[in-house]
C-alpha cells in the first residue's frame, strides 16, 4: 500500500484540477483455486490482483484511471491525464493540499484459519471428504467435481476529504457437482457453499454435507418427469431461491438505474411496490457472511438498509456518485471487483425479511402448482423488469402435497408483478451464496429468502407437448 | 523480469518447465448521457502468468507485479501446487514451430477526445429525434484498447502479438402506453471518417420501436427463424459442452460423440 504522505501528496495532485473530489482506492488481493475431479487434484491455480484506482469528481461527471505500477512513474501520469479530462482550475482558484486523517474501527468479520497458512493438500483433503460422501450416497452417482475457492484481499481507500482507511476482506468458498446415471438417462446436482471466513468454516459446514446435498439432487433428478407449462401458483423455496428477488428486485433499487430513471422502481420511495407482506434487506454487516465488508469500496462504512417495509419502499443502495445524482446520502453500497472498476451501488447480502407463515401452510390450497426447491441461472432487464430463471430442482404440487420432480422448468415474469403477488411468508429464512455480474464487475453477494408462495407466476416447461 | 533468470531458477528449483505469459493493455473508455461527458476512464496493466510443468504436471499463477525479488517464492508456490496434481495426463508445453501468422487488415485510425465527444453527442441526439416513442439514451460509449501478447518459454519459445479495438456502443428506451422497451448496439468503428453513423442510429432505433407492441404467445413447440445475432446468442449459451476440459472430465453431453451427428 502507498504511504500517507504519498496519498496525501497524489490526492492534492488531483485536486489541483476542476475536480470537487478526489478518491484513490488501492487493492492487493491473493486468491487460490483448487479442483478436483474423481477424488483427484486436476488444478491447482493461484493469482495476485495488484493495483490502484484514482477517482475525479466535478459535479455529476467523474473521470477514472488504474494502473497496476504504483510508482510515482506510472501514477503522475495517470493523474494528470484524469486531471486534463476533468478540466483546469478555475482561474485564481487556489488548490488545497489533502491531508489525511486514519479512521480505526472494529473489525466485524474476524477469521480464525488463513487458509493461506494451510498446505494445498490438506485444503485438497477438504474437497475429497466431500466427494467420497457424494459417492457413497448412491451407487447411481458416477463422477463428482469439487473447487475450492480462497480470497484474500486488503483495500485501502483514501478521498480529498482527509479519510484514510482500510479492510481486509476474506472469503472461502466449496463447489460440489454429484452426477448420477441411470440406463441413458444424466443428471447433476451441485451444492456450493461459502463465507466470509478462513478454512474454519469447513468445522461448521462439513464438507460431507455439501457432498451429500449434491448427490441428493442429482439422485431425485434422475426421476424427474418433463415440467407443465402454464400460469401456476409457485412455491420458492428458502435460501438460493432469493436469486429471483435480488435479480429482478434487487438490481432495480440500486442507484446505478434509479438515479437516471433506468429502473421499473425509480420515484417509488414511500409507495407500496410489494404486497405487505414482504419486507426486505441489504445488510452488508452480518458477521462473517459471503457478501459482508467493514466497509464498502468507497471507503464508507456498511449498513444494514431495510429496502422494503410491509410492501412499502424505503430506501434505495446509493453509491458517492449516483447519491449526488439522486440528492441522497450514500449507503455504504459502492462496490467493485477490483481497482479495474469503478465503482458502482450494487447489493451485499439481499433477502426477503422473514415472515409467519409455516412452510408447510405454503402448499394449503394449490390444486395444481411447482415447488421450485433450487433455483439455477436466468437473466433480467433491470429497466423494465422482465425475467426468466431455469428451475434446477422443481416438483409438481397436486392437491395441497408435493407430488413428482420436473425438469426443464422455467419462471418467466416481471420482478414487479411477482412482488406484488407474493400471498404467503414463511419463517424459515436462509441464505445462499453467489457471484453478481453488474457494471462495476463480479462481486460475491448472498441471496436469500424464507420460502414464498407467489400466487401466479408463467411456467415454461416441455409437459403439454 | 528478468525472464532468463526466472527460467534458469525455475530449473534449478526442480521445475521441467516454465512458460511466461505477459499481457500490456492501455484502455480508454467515455461515455456520453445527456450531452455531456459522463465518465472518463483510462488504464494501462501488465499481467503476467506463469506456467510450470513439474514431473508432468502442470500449475499456473496470474500475477501483476513479478518482482524478481520474488521470484524464489512464487517458483516454490508453483512447484507445491504441480505437486498436488492427481492427473494422469503427462502437461507439457508448447516448442517453437513454423507459424503462419494471420495479420488482422483492420487499420484503426485512433480518434481525439473532442471527435469521439461529437458523435457520442450525434448518435445520443439522433437516437432521441428518430421516434418520439424513443425516451430516453441510457448510454453511448466508446471504447478502445490496445494489447500486447508476449509469451516465453523454457524450449525457445519466444512469440509476441499486436491487437487494437475501437467499438461504439448505445442503449436506448422506447416507451408506448406502459409498455417499456430496451435495446442497444455494438459496433467496430475502425475509422471515423468511414463510420456510418445514420446506419447505427437506423438500425439500433429500428430495432428498438420493433419491440413494442409485442404480444404473449401461448407457451408451445412452434417453427422458430432466428436472425443472426439470435442464433450467435444460443450457440454461446452451448459453446461449454464443446469444452475441452468439459469433455475430458466426461461431464459435456458431447463426451465421446465425436463424429456423431448431434444436432
Amino acid at each position: 500500500m502507498l504511504t500517507q504522505k504519498k496519498l496525501e501528496e497524489y490526492l492534492s495532485r488531483c485536486m489541483d484540477s476542476a475536480c470537487d473530489f478526489a478518491e484513490i482506492y488501492e487493492e492487493y488481493e491473493e486468491s487460490e483455486t483448487i479442483e478436483t475431479l474423481d477424488l483427484s487434484v486436476e488444478k491447482a491455480e493461484r493469482q495476485v490482483v495488484s493495483g490502484v484506482g484514482i477517482r475525479l469528481y466535478r459535479e455529476l461527471q467523474s473521470v477514472y484511471g488504474y494502473s497496476n505500477e504504483t510508482d510515482d512513474e506510472a501514477l503522475l501520469p495517470l493523474i494528470d491525464d484524469l486531471r486534463s479530462a476533468i478540466g483546469a482550475k478555475e482561474e485564481g482558484k487556489e488548490a488545497s493540499s489533502v491531508t489525511l486523517q486514519r479512521v480505526e474501527y472494529e473489525n466485524r468479520h474476524p477469521v480464525k484459519i488463513d487458509y493461506r497458512s494451510v498446505p494445498l493438500s490438506e485444503k485438497a483433503a477438504l474437497i475429497f471428504r466431500a466427494e467420497k460422501s457424494a459417492k457413497e450416497t448412491d451407487e447411481r452417482i458416477v463422477k463428482t467435481t469439487g473447487r475450492m475457492l480462497n480470497v484474500h484481499q486488503e483495500v485501502q481507500v483514501s478521498t480529498s476529504e482527509g479519510r484514510l482507511i482500510g479492510d481486509t476482506r476474506v472469503r472461502t468458498r466449496m463447489f460440489v457437482e454429484a452426477y448420477a446415471r441411470e440406463g441413458e438417462v444424466f443428471m447433476s446436482g451441485g451444492d456450493r457453499p461459502g463465507a466470509g471466513k478462513g478454512l474454519e468454516f469447513y468445522e461448521e459446514m462439513q464438507p460431507e454435507e455439501i457432498g451429500k446435498e449434491a448427490a441428493r439432487q442429482a439422485i431425485v433428478m434422475l426421476q424427474a418427469k418433463d415440467c407443465p407449462s402454464g400460469k401456476m401458483p409457485v412455491v420458492i423455496d428458502c435460501a438460493f431461491g432469493g436469486v429471483i428477488f435480488h435479480e429482478a428486485c434487487g438490481h432495480a433499487l440500486e442507484a446505478t438505474g434509479v438515479a437516471r430513471n433506468q429502473s421499473v422502481f425509480a420515484g417509488k420511495m414511500g409507495m407500496q411496490i410489494a404486497s405487505p407482506c414482504v419486507s426486505a434487506m441489504d445488510d452488508g454487516t452480518i458477521p462473517n457472511a459471503w457478501g459482508c465488508q467493514n466497509i464498502d469500496d468507497e471507503g464508507n462504512f456498511r449498513m444494514p438498509r431495510l429496502l422494503i417495509k410491509d410492501g412499502i419502499l424505503t430506501s434505495y443502495m446509493i453509491d458517492r456518485l449516483n447519491g449526488r445524482r439522486m440528492g441522497a446520502d450514500v449507503t455504504g453500497s459502492g462496490r467493485r471487483q477490483s481497482y479495474k472498476f469503478e465503482p458502482t451501488s450494487r447489493m451485499s447480502n439481499t433477502f426477503i425479511c422473514a415472515g409467519s407463515d409455516s412452510f408447510e401452510s405454503l402448499f394449503e390450497g394449490i390444486e395444481r402448482g411447482l415447488y421450485a426447491k433450487k433455483m439455477g441461472g436466468g437473466s433480467v432487464n433491470p429497466m423494465t423488469g422482465e425475467f426468466n430463471f431455469a428451475v434446477n430442482e422443481g416438483y409438481l404440487i397436486e392437491n395441497g402435497k408435493i407430488s413428482y420432480p420436473v425438469k426443464g422448468a422455467a419462471l418467466i415474469g416481471n420482478g414487479r408483478d411477482i412482488l406484488m403477488n407474493i400471498d404467503k411468508v414463511s419463517d424459515n429464512l436462509a441464505r445462499g451464496q453467489g457471484m453478481c455480474g453488474s457494471l462495476s464487475g463480479s462481486i460475491p453477494t448472498d441471496v436469500g429468502q424464507p420460502a414464498i408462495r407467489v400466487s401466479s407466476i408463467t411456467v415454461g416447461g416441455t409437459a403439454n407437448e | 523480469m528478468n525472464k532468463a533468470l526466472w527460467i534458469a531458477r525455475a530449473k534449478e528449483l526442480g521445475i521441467d518447465e516454465l512458460e511466461i505469459y505477459e499481457l500490456l493493455s492501455a484502455k480508454r473508455s467515455l461515455s456520453w448521457y445527456e450531452g455531456k461527458l459522463d465518465s472518463f476512464t483510462t488504464s494501462r496493466v501488465l499481467g503476467t502468468a506463469l506456467r510450470a510443468v513439474a514431473g508432468g504436471k502442470q500449475a499456473e499463477m496470474a500475477l501483476e507485479q513479478a518482482d524478481d525479488e520474488k521470484m524464489d517464492d512464487i517458483l516454490a508456490s508453483l512447484k507445491e501446487q504441480a505437486e498436488i496434481v492427481g492427473s494422469k495426463d503427462p502437461a507439457a508445453l508448447r516448442a517453437p514451430e513454423e507459424t503462419e501468422i494471420a495479420v488482422s487488415k483492420k487499420h484503426f485510425v485512433t480518434p481525439s477526445v473532442p471527435e469521439i465527444q461529437a458523435l457520442m453527442d450525434k448518435v445520443e441526439k439522433d437516437l432521441l429525434a428518430a421516434d418520439p416513442r424513443i425516451v430516453q439514451v441510457g448510454s453511448v460509449e466508446w471504447e478502445e484498447e490496445s494489447e500486447i501478447r508476449m509469451i516465453t518459454n523454457s524450449l525457445g519459445l519466444a512469440i509476441e502479438e499486436k491487437s487494437r479495438y475501437q467499438i461504439l456502443s448505445a442503449e436506448a428506451a422506447a416507451k408506448e402506453g406502459d409498455e417499456v422497451k430496451t435495446d442497444y448496439k455494438v459496433e467496430v468503428v475502425e475509422n471515423l471518417a468511414d463510420f456510418d453513423e445514420d446506419e447505427f442510429v437506423k438500425k439500433l432505433s429500428e430495432n428498438l420501436i420493433g419491440k413494442l407492441g409485442g404480444k404473449s404467445l401461448p407457451t408451445g413447440r412452434y417453427k422458430v427463424i432466428l436472425e443472426k445475432d439470435a442464433m450467435t446468442s444460443l450457440f454461446m449459451a452451448m459453446s461449454g459442452m464443446f469444452s475441452g476440459e468439459m469433455i475430458n472430465r466426461g461431464i459435456s453431453p458431447l463426451a465421446k460423440k465425436t463424429g456423431e451427428k448431434i444436432f
